[in-house]
């Protein structure tokens, strides 16, 4: 079932156009990213999806075919925290569960389940405002959930956490996956989306540029292996041209200590191994050397030219 | 170094607030602008024209009240009676009203001065000032009075020696005028005549003059004649004689029988004549005498005619002179008449000063040492601290309503919880209305607090500073129910123009900027710490309009006046009108 349809919807503000007819649908029990880098238009989607802004042209469907309330299907956990800083965590997600229409006596059941399932418990009478970034962002996707949205949007949900709490936010989201909830995330780091997203629809400049599985993303705009050494102090340019007449490859690479090898060839690898050799002869020292396979960064980097955020 | 990057960062951040600096450079302009506005008081030329009502209950002297009415700082308004007076201080068409009892100059004018005292300072003020222009237009006329007094004793005075002097030398003059004509009248009834008799007798001496020259001429001319008769009758007597003498003779011879009688006859009757002629002769010699005597007289009578002449010249003369004279005493009299008349006018002008000095002495010394008693009355029956209690409150609520309305609603939007309650299942209507309620609240407990304060009075064990009593015992006629109705209305009005502010700034400091820069130029134009009437007449229409000054009057209607909220229908609907304003605005920006 399609819980968001986006039907050639564009936006304008005066004469900036920062959404152009994008158009794509999300799947129920999905967990969809939007990739894209500032500017792309993925904030201002996001809003439209949201019914924060309205769209110049083109519609927005949630829940297709469903009369249902959407905000009490749909939430939003912001960037940003979003919460009373001076109230206890408990009394946040309180507040925010009887905001949200929860009935009284569902209200402590549901803080609860969602104080353990976050692992918050241990500091809910602590002010939120005194807990670490990290426990804050999980207080803030609790009082999301706090009324156990079908729809749920998580915007740049692990900017600026630590790698553990990283991995916890990804079990979390996986939960939620498992839970039946459909899941829009906008991220700038490739690896969350690659590792969590199901879908994924790639932006640029108010464009959708491409729109489908990682796998399918990575094979189709991927590219090839590349072999890339380590060699200090780098190469020197007659022996760079020599590999790339060699092996009759202009996308050859050398940048400061590294250099770049794709696999782009039949037998490329035996190839890569005998220019190891003569470069070894050739006194060169290699301190190492890696084969880096294609990832969604390179998806990006090949459909758009740009580079995206490196994961801390 | 160190320091002065310090102090860089520091104008560098407040430069990065954009409104908060406009703010920051806008204070001065705005605060001075309006303060200057509001102090145009100061200048008392410049302040709004006082309005103050009259009540003239008795014929008060309108020489004083027209004073009263040409004074350039006040607007007299007429009331038939004290209730309508009254009516006008209510509905603030007069800001102070005077009541004058004095039914006439020579008494003390007995003024009753009536204020609001729902205002702490500006009715009170405009009393004071109205008394003393009342005071010195009073005194200003006392002095008059007392001037004109003395200028007219001084007058008086002049005059009345200058005229004493007149009076004295009238009277010598009379005297001696009088004695004179009676003197004179004495000699001229002495020498009084008719002129008919000098008439009379000049034409009997012309007469006579002229038979006198008639007979004297013949007489004169006779005279040698008349010498000559006496030798005449001496002829003729002697003739006569021979005459006689022969006829007897002739009797002698007469015969003897002959009748000789007719011959005596005849010869006495020559006898007789002879002796009549002697009487002749004698007569014609005393009248040669007398013709020699007149003859001799002539020059002499011609001498006494030309002195009776000049005589009948003179008398003519004199009777002329005694007609002039009598003129000229009539005239006299007629001065005298004048002077009698003059006399009479400066006995009447001596009546009329000490008729005017016994009117003088009527003025009660009192009037002209303090001509007005003022009685001052106030127009409601309260304690001033309740004005107090009514500006507190506007203050608080303002403060914490507005400011704190406006700082939480900022907080919620830095802190993306607006975002969040956008988001919401819940209404836009609730969430406004829960927020509002809940300011309302705290804005409420803020009330009670002062009103404790306010009508509590306990006593203290002990005296802490002088003070016995904790609470000032206010005592109040206001409806609870009205008077919670229009604390909640106050509240509520300045809680939605702190969402109002909240919706058009982006930090909590540009919000508080805000927020003082609406509220500081209302507390001074709200008439909470100067009097509205302080201000120029453009300025009181603005700040009349001020939520400030209507929650305040509100409030004071309820808590001061006693009036109902239905009274109070304007500043109740004004205060409606800009929450209504406020909230559709707020809704517009759609800021939450």
């Amino acid at each position: 079932m399609k819980i968001v349809s986006v039907q050639n919807v564009s936006k304008s503000y005066g004469a900036k156009k920062v959404l152009d007819t994008v158009s794509f649908d999300i799947e129920e029990k999905e967990i969809f990213g939007l990739l894209g880098s500032n500017g792309a238009g993925k904030s201002t989607i996001t809003s439209i999806i949201l019914g924060l802004e309205k769209p110049s042209s083109g519609k927005v469907v949630l829940f297709e075919g469903q009369k249902v309330n959407l905000k009490k299907k749909v939430a939003l956990v912001p960037q940003d925290t979003a919460f009373y800083k001076d109230f206890s965590v408990e009394k946040n997600i309180k507040f925010f569960a009887s905001v949200c229409g929860l009935q009284h006596n569902k209200i402590k059941p549901r803080v609860d389940f969602l104080m353990n399932w976050l692992n918050l418990s241990d500091f809910k009478d602590a002010k939120a405002g005194n807990l670490s970034g990290g426990y804050q962002r999980l207080l803030n996707i609790a009082i999301s959930l706090v009324h156990d949205p079908e729809l749920i949007f998580l915007d740049e949900p692990t900017v600026g956490l630590d790698p553990k709490m990283r991995q916890m936010f990804w079990v979390k989201i996986k939960d939620l996956k498992e839970a039946g909830k459909t899941i829009i995330i906008t991220t700038h780091y490739m690896d969350e989306a690659e590792k969590l997203c199901t879908k994924l629809a790639l932006m640029k400049k108010g464009k959708l540029l491409t729109i489908g599985k990682p796998i399918e993303l990575i094979s189709q705009y991927g590219g090839i292996k590349v072999m890339i050494f380590n060699i200090p102090g780098g190469v020197r340019g007659e022996d760079l041209q020599k590999i790339k007449s060699v092996l009759n490859q202009s996308t050859i690479v050398s940048r400061d200590d590294l250099l770049f090898i794709p696999f782009e060839q039949e037998h490329s690898f035996e190839k890569v191994i005998a220019i190891t050799e003569w470069l070894m002869k050739k006194g060169y020292n290699i301190s190492s050397s890696i084969t880096k396979e294609p990832n969604l960064e390179d998806v990006f980097l090949n459909i758009t030219g740009e580079g995206m955020k490196q994961p801390e | 170094m160190k320091l002065i990057d310090i102090i860089w960062k520091e104008i560098s951040l407040i430069k990065a607030q954009k409104i908060a600096l406009i703010l920051i450079f806008l204070y001065p302009f705005i605060v001075v602008g309006l303060l200057g506005s509001a102090f145009t008081g100061v200048d008392v030329s410049k302040m709004g024209q006082m309005k103050i009502g009259y009540v003239n209950q008795l014929s008060f002297d309108s020489e004083i009240l027209d004073t009263l009415i040409g004074n350039k700082s006040m607007s007299i308004v007429e009331y038939p009676d004290e209730n309508s007076l009254r009516n006008g201080l209510y509905n603030k068409t007069v800001i102070s009203g005077i009541i004058l009892r004095g039914d006439s100059p020579n008494k003390q004018l007995k003024v009753d001065l009536l204020y609001d005292n729902s205002n702490l300072l500006s009715s009170r003020f405009f009393m004071e000032i109205a008394k003393a222009i009342i005071q010195k237009t009073t005194v200003d006329f006392a002095q008059q009075q007392l001037g004109q007094i003395w200028s007219t004793i001084n007058s008086f005075g002049s005059n009345i020696n200058q005229e004493i002097k007149n009076v004295e030398d009238y009277k010598k003059k009379l005297i001696e005028a009088e004695s004179s004509l009676n003197e004179l009248e004495s000699k001229l009834s002495a020498i009084e005549y008719d002129t008919n008799d000098v008439n009379s007798l000049k034409s009997s001496y012309t007469k006579f003059k002229s038979e006198y020259e008639s007979l004297k001429g013949p007489l004169l001319e006779n005279k040698e004649s008349l010498k000559k008769l006496p030798s005449e009758i001496d002829d003729i007597s002697s003739t006569l004689s021979t005459m006689a003498n022969d006829l007897e003779s002739i009797s002698s011879v007469l015969p003897e029988g002959t009748d000789k009688a007719k011959l005596y006859e005849q010869i006495n009757r020559i006898n007789q004549i002879q002796s009549t002629m002697s009487s002749w002769k004698m007569m014609s010699t005393q009248l040669i005498d007398l013709t020699d005597k007149i003859s001799d007289d002539t020059s002499e009578i011609n001498k006494s005619f030309s002195k009776i002449d000049a005589i009948f010249e003179k008398a003519t003369l004199g009777a002329q002179s005694i007609s002039e004279i009598k003129v000229m005493i009539a005239q006299s009299r007629v001065y005298k008449s004048e002077i009698e008349e003059k006399l009479n006018s400066s006995s009447t002008l001596l009546t009329k000063f000490s008729g005017q000095l016994v009117e003088f002495s009527k003025i009660d010394p009192k009037v002209i040492a303090q001509p007005v008693v003022f009685y001052e009355g106030k127009i409601f029956n309260v304690d001033p601290f309740g004005i107090l209690v009514s500006n507190a409150l506007v203050v608080v609520l303002i403060l914490t309503c507005m400011l704190l309305t406006s700082i939480i609603f900022i907080m919620e939007r830095t802190e993306n919880v607006t975002l969040r309650l956008e988001l919401s299942p819940s209404s836009k209507v609730i969430l406004f209305f829960g927020k509002i309620i809940g300011q309302l609240i705290i804005a409420l407990i803020e009330a009670g607090i002062i009103f404790a304060v306010a009508f509590a009075k306990i006593p203290l064990p002990f005296a802490i500073m002088g003070v016995t009593h904790l609470g000032f015992g206010l005592v109040t006629t206001a409806n609870p129910i009205e008077l919670f109705s229009a604390i909640v209305l106050v509240s509520i009005t300045f809680i939605c123009m702190g969402l109002l502010i909240a919706s058009f700034v982006k930090n909590q400091s540009t919000a508080i900027l805000t927020s003082l820069l609406v509220i500081v130029p209302m507390l001074f134009l709200s008439g909470i710490v100067l009097p509205l009437e302080f201000m120029e007449t453009n300025m009181q229409l603005i700040s009349s309009g001020l939520p400030m000054t209507l929650a305040n009057n509100l409030l004071i209607g309820l808590i001061i006046k006693g009036l109902s909220i239905t009274q109070l229908w304007f500043e109740a609907s004004m205060l409606i009108f800009y929450c209504v304003i406020a909230l559709l605005l707020v809704f517009l920006k759609n800021k939450y």
